[in-house]
C-alpha cells in the first residue's frame, strides 16, 4: 500500500519535473533562442564614433544631417559631404584609414544600416517634427550624437525592419520614447501632445 | 522511475503553458503581418535628393519641354516645363509616360549583329567599336564599287540629326534618303499649287470662331496635342463652334459641338457642296473673291453643274437640311476655317480632296490672317560649310535613282517612301545593297506589311539604329542602338505659335543606361572612317562639336536657357493676287472607289476606316505600356483589336457583341477581331483603331491587337504621288 503510495507520489514528481522540464525549455527559447534567431546581427561598415564628431562641427547634428532646400531631410550623409573633410586620413583611427581607403579612394557611398528607416509606406516628416514641433533629435533617436561606437543593426529576419523600430527589448516595452518607432509608439506621443492620435492618411498616403 | 505517455503529455502542457508566456505568439503574429504589408520583393524606389532637370520629349514632332523629378539621381517622373513656349507647362499623355521608355524591357541592350536568317531573332553581342567598323567597311566597300547610289536609308528625324544624315548623303553619293509622308507633306502641296510658294498650312484655331473639321481628329493627337487640348479648354471663352464631319464619332466628334456622319471618303464632296450654298445664296466674301478671286465663274459653274445639294446629300449620306444649315453657320461667321487631312495626319490626303476643302477658306477670304489659314515658311537654322563633291558622289547623285521613284515627276515631294516596295517586288528598281533605318519602323508604320517584308527580303544588308527592338530591328543584321531622349542632348525644333519657330535642347537626364550611343555621334564617326572625300564634309570632333557650331553665338543661350526663340515671323505674306479658285476638279468620288481592290463591292461589301486616339501612338514609336493600360476595352480587349460596327450591319451579318470574327481584306485574310456594336459608326463601315498589333517590342506592347497598316495597301494620289490610303473594302466572317 505504502509502494502504491510512494509510486503514486513518484509519479507526480516525475509529471511535475517533466512539465517544468516543458515549460522551462519553452520559456527558455521563446525568451531567449527565438529573439536570437528572429534577428540577424549585422555590424556598420566603418564603426562610426558620433561622440568625436559632434565636438569638431558647429551645427550640431544638422552639419551632416541637414534639410535640403525644399524642407526633405538628408538623412544619413552621402559620400559628398563626408569628403569635404575625409578626402585624405586625418587621424589614426584605423576605421578612418578604412573609411578612405575603402570607400572615399573607390568613389563608393558606405552601405550604412539605417537604425531608423521607416517602411515604404509610412511618410514621415523629419521638417514637421524638428522645425515645427520643435522636438529634438534625442527624443527618437536616443542619445546616438554621443556615442564613441555605432551599435550592431539587427535585422527582423521576417519584416526586414531594424530591431529598434519594435525595440530591442523583445515585449516590445520601451520605456524612453527613442527606444521603439512602432504606429503605437508615433500614435501615444501625437495623443500626448496634440490631443488626438491622428488618423490613417496623415501617414499612411 | 518509469517514464510513460503522461510524463510525454505533461512535457508538452509544459511546452505549451512556456510558449503562452513567451514572446514568440504576439512577435510572430505581429512580423507575419508587417511581412504582408511590405513584400520584399516589392521594388521601392531609392530615397534621396529630389531635382529637377530640364529637357524636351522626343516622342512625336511637337517637341514639348519637360522637366524631370530625379530622386538620387535616378528619374522617377516627367512633367511639362512651365516656361517651354510649345507647351506651357502641359503634356500629353504618352509624353508623361515616356519613363517606361527609359526603362522599357525592349531597349536595345548593346550593339547586336545577327547569326542566322533574318527571321531567326539570333544575335551575337557586339561591341560599339566593332559595330561601327561593319558597317563603316560596308559603306567603304559599296562605294570602292562605284554603287554608291545603292545605298539607301529610311529616316523619320529632322534638326541636326537629318541634316548630318543628309550631308552623309551627299558626299557619299546616293539619292537615297527617304521619309514617310504626312499630311504636312499634302499642305505643303496644297500652299504650292494654289499659291505658288514653298510653305506649310497652318490654322489659326485659338482665334476663329467657326472651325469645320473634314475628320481631322483636332483633340486625337493632330498637330501640337497639348496646344490642341488648350483649344478645346478654351472653347467656354472663345465661344468658337466645333463641327466635325466624319464617319465615326471620333473623340474629336464627341467633344465637338456637333458631329455629321458621312459616308466614308466623300468628305471632299461634302466641301464643294457647302461651296455651292455658299454662292448660291451670295453668302462669300465678295469683295475679296471680286478683287482676287480668279476663275471665279468657272468654280461657280463647276460647282453648280456638278455638286447641287441633293446630289452631295446622295453622295455624304447627310440630310440636305443639314448641309444647308452646315453652309450658312459657317458663311455668317466672321473667321471660319475649315480644315482637312484625316485622323491626326499621318497619313496624306489627295491634293484633290485637299483644295476642295481649301476653297471655303478662300470663299470667305480667311486666308492669310488672325483667326484664319496662313502660310508658313520652312525655318532652317543650319548652315553649314559647303561641301564638296568627289567624282564617285556625283556619279552617285547624277546617275543614281531613287528607289522610290521620287523626284521623277514632282518637285515638292521629295519621298515616296510608299512606292519603295512596290518598285523592289515588281523589279523596277533593284533593292538597296544596304538600308539604314533610324527613327522609323517602316516594318510596322507603313501600309501592305506583307509587300513590305517582301521587299525587305531583297536588300541585302540592312542596319538599325532603333533603341528598341521594334518590327524592323528584329529583322535587320545589324543593330547598333541609340540612345533615347532622356540620355542625351539633341536640337529640337519646335513651334511656337502659329507663325514662329524655336529650337529647344534635350539634355540628358541620366547616363545612358545601356551600351547605346547617340545616332548622331555615330554617323560622325563612321564618315571618319570613309575616305576623304567624306570625312572631310565632317569637320566636328563630335556631335557635341557640331551642335555648338551649328548655333554659334546662339549656344551659350540655347546650352542655358534650354531653348532660343526665333525672334522673326515666318508667315508668308501672300500677294493678293496670287489667290486663285482652282480651275477644274475631278471626281472626287473617283480617288475614294478606284483603289486597286481585287474583288470589289461585291465581294467586299463593307468599308473600313481607321480610327485614331490619343492613347495609342501609331507612329513608329510604339506607346507605353502605362499609355496601353488606359486604351478602352471597346477599343482592345485582351489580345482582341475591336471592330466598331453599326447595329443595322451588325444585324445584317448575324453579329452580336463580343463575337470574335474574321476579318478579310484584298490584303490580309482572315484577321481575327472582335465584334463591338455601337452607333458611333455609319452603317455599312468597319472602324479599326490604328496603333495596335504590334509584333516586336516587349509583352506589354506586342500581340496585342491587329496592325491597321496590315489590312491596307498603298494608294497613290495621282497629283503628287503620295500614299493616301485611308479607307478600304473589308467582308466579315
Amino acid at each position: 500500500m505504502s509502494s502504491d503510495v510512494q509510486n503514486k507520489k513518484d509519479d507526480k514528481k516525475v509529471l511535475v519535473l517533466f512539465f517544468s522540464l516543458g515549460l522551462i525549455a519553452a520559456l527558455f527559447v521563446g525568451w531567449v533562442i527565438f529573439p536570437k534567431l528572429l534577428y540577424k546581427t549585422q555590424k556598420q561598415p566603418i564603426d562610426f564614433n558620433h561622440s568625436l564628431h559632434l565636438d569638431l562641427v558647429d551645427d550640431s547634428c544638422n552639419s551632416c544631417h541637414f534639410f535640403r532646400d525644399d524642407g526633405t531631410f538628408s538623412g544619413i550623409p552621402k559620400m559628398a559631404q563626408c569628403i569635404d573633410c575625409h578626402e585624405e586620413v586625418q587621424g589614426e583611427n584605423p576605421e578612418e584609414e578604412k573609411f578612405v581607403s575603402q570607400y572615399v579612394q573607390e568613389s563608393k557611398e558606405v552601405p550604412w544600416l539605417s537604425y531608423s528607416r521607416q517602411p515604404d509606406c509610412v511618410f514621415f516628416s523629419h521638417v514637421a517634427h524638428t522645425q515645427k514641433a520643435g522636438m529634438e533629435c534625442k527624443t527618437c533617436h536616443g542619445n546616438i550624437g554621443t556615442s564613441e561606437h555605432s551599435k550592431e543593426y539587427k535585422e527582423n529576419r521576417i519584416t526586414g525592419y531594424s530591431i529598434d523600430i519594435w525595440g530591442r527589448n523583445i515585449l516590445g516595452m520601451a520605456g524612453e520614447t527613442w527606444k521603439s518607432a512602432k504606429m503605437d509608439d508615433c500614435a501615444k506621443c501625437h495623443k500626448k501632445e496634440t490631443g488626438s492620435q491622428g488618423s490613417c492618411f496623415q501617414c499612411h498616403k | 522511475m518509469k517514464i510513460n505517455r503522461r510524463n510525454f503529455l505533461s512535457l508538452g502542457v509544459g511546452a505549451a503553458a512556456g510558449l503562452a508566456f513567451s514572446p514568440i505568439g504576439i512577435k510572430l503574429m505581429d512580423d507575419s503581418s508587417i511581412w504582408t504589408q511590405n513584400w520584399s520583393w516589392t521594388p521601392v524606389p531609392a530615397d534621396g535628393e529630389i531635382s529637377y532637370k530640364d529637357s524636351v520629349c522626343s516622342f512625336c514632332d511637337s517637341k514639348c519641354g519637360i522637366s524631370v523629378r530625379t530622386i538620387a539621381g535616378r528619374p522617377v517622373k516627367i512633367k511639362g516645363r512651365e516656361d517651354y513656349p510649345a507647351n506651357d507647362g502641359k503634356i500629353c499623355p504618352l509624353g508623361l509616360s515616356g519613363l517606361q521608355l527609359l526603362y522599357s524591357p525592349s531597349r536595345v541592350r548593346t550593339p547586336l549583329k545577327k547569326v542566322g536568317k533574318r527571321d531567326s531573332n539570333k544575335w551575337q553581342e557586339i561591341t560599339m567599336d566593332e559595330a561601327i567598323e561593319i558597317l563603316s567597311e560596308k559603306l567603304k566597300d559599296i562605294r570602292e564599287k562605284g554603287n554608291s547610289k545603292d545605298v539607301a536609308a529610311i529616316s523619320g528625324s529632322s534638326g541636326i540629326r537629318y541634316a548630318l544624315l543628309d550631308r552623309f548623303f551627299k558626299v557619299y553619293g546616293s539619292r537615297n534618303l527617304l521619309k514617310k509622308p504626312s499630311v504636312q507633306d499634302s499642305y505643303k502641296h496644297l500652299v504650292s499649287s494654289m499659291h505658288s510658294v514653298r510653305g506649310n498650312l497652318k490654322f489659326d484655331f485659338e482665334n476663329s470662331d467657326f472651325i469645320l473639321s473634314f475628320g481631322t481628329g483636332l483633340f486625337d493627337g493632330f498637330d501640337n496635342p497639348v496646344r490642341m487640348f488648350k483649344v478645346n479648354s478654351n472653347k467656354k471663352v472663345s465661344k468658337a463652334t466645333f463641327v466635325q464631319v466624319e464617319p465615326y464619332l471620333s473623340n474629336t466628334a464627341a467633344i465637338s459641338d456637333e458631329w455629321l456622319p458621312i459616308n466614308p471618303g466623300t468628305e471632299a464632296v461634302l466641301a464643294l457642296g457647302i461651296a455651292n450654298i455658299i454662292i448660291i445664296e451670295s453668302l462669300y466674301d465678295k469683295d475679296f473673291v471680286s478683287k482676287y478671286g480668279k476663275n471665279f465663274n468657272d468654280f461657280k459653274s463647276f460647282l453648280f453643274k456638278n455638286y447641287n445639294v441633293d446630289k452631295v446629300s446622295d453622295i455624304t449620306g447627310i440630310e440636305t437640311k443639314k448641309i444647308e444649315s452646315l453652309a450658312r453657320g459657317f458663311a455668317r461667321a466672321s473667321k471660319p476655317i475649315a480644315v482637312f487631312g484625316r485622323g491626326v495626319g499621318d497619313t496624306a490626303l489627295s491634293l484633290n480632296e485637299a483644295i476642295a476643302c481649301y476653297s471655303l477658306n478662300l470663299l470667305k477670304g480667311n486666308v492669310d490672317k488672325k483667326g484664319g489659314v496662313s502660310f508658313l515658311k520652312d525655318y532652317n537654322y543650319i548652315n553649314w560649310s559647303t561641301i564638296n563633291l568627289d567624282d564617285i558622289a556625283k556619279k552617285g547623285l547624277l546617275e543614281g535613282e531613287r528607289v522610290d521613284e521620287a523626284k521623277t515627276n514632282n518637285v515638292i515631294t521629295d519621298s515616296i517612301l510608299n512606292r519603295m516596295p512596290d518598285a523592289i517586288n515588281s523589279s523596277r528598281k533593284d533593292a538597296p545593297e544596304l538600308l539604314i533605318v533610324e527613327n522609323a519602323n517602316p516594318v510596322y508604320t507603313m501600309s501592305n506589311t506583307k509587300e513590305v517584308l517582301k521587299s525587305f527580303e531583297k536588300i541585302s544588308f540592312i542596319v538599325s539604329f532603333s533603341s528598341f527592338m521594334d518590327e524592323t530591328a528584329s529583322l535587320a543584321d545589324l543593330i547598333i542602338p541609340d540612345d533615347i531622349y532622356l540620355e542625351k542632348r539633341e536640337d529640337c525644333l519646335f513651334e511656337n505659335g502659329v507663325n514662329n519657330f524655336g529650337v529647344g535642347l534635350s539634355s540628358p537626364i541620366v547616363k545612358p543606361l545601356f551600351k547605346t550611343e547617340n545616332f548622331s555621334d555615330v554617323l560622325i564617326k563612321i564618315a571618319k572612317k570613309l575616305p576623304s572625300a567624306v570625312s572631310n564634309a565632317f569637320q566636328w570632333e563630335n556631335y557635341s562639336d557640331c551642335l555648338e557650331d551649328t548655333f554659334d553665338e546662339k549656344w551659350s543661350d540655347l546650352e542655358e536657357s534650354g531653348f532660343i526663340k526665333e525672334k522673326n515671323s515666318y508667315r508668308y505674306v501672300i500677294k493678293r493676287n496670287d489667290f486663285a479658285f482652282p480651275k477644274s476638279f475631278f471626281d472626287f468620288m473617283t480617288n475614294f472607289k478606284s483603289a486597286s481592290i481585287d474583288g470589289g463591292e461585291e465581294e467586299y461589301p463593307l468599308t473600313l476606316i481607321p480610327a485614331d486616339t490619343i492613347r495609342l501612338s501609331s507612329t513608329f514609336m510604339a506607346n507605353t505600356p502605362f499609355v496601353t493600360k488606359i486604351v478602352s476595352d471597346k477599343i482592345l480587349k485582351g489580345n482582341y483589336s475591336l471592330i466598331q460596327i453599326n447595329s443595322e450591319t451588325a444585324k445584317k451579318y448575324s453579329l452580336k457583341n463580343g463575337k470574335v470574327v474574321s476579318l478579310t481584306t484584298p490584303f490580309a485574310k482572315d484577321i481575327k477581331v472582335m465584334v463591338n456594336i455601337s452607333e458611333a459608326v455609319v452603317p455599312n463601315t468597319i472602324v479599326l483603331y490604328k496603333g495596335l498589333g504590334h509584333k516586336g517590342y516587349d509583352d506589354y506592347i506586342k500581340d496585342k491587337g491587329v496592325n491597321y497598316n496590315e489590312l491596307i495597301s498603298y494608294l497613290e494620289d495621282k497629283d503628287t504621288g503620295l500614299d493616301i490610303a485611308y479607307g478600304i473594302r473589308a467582308k466579315i466572317v
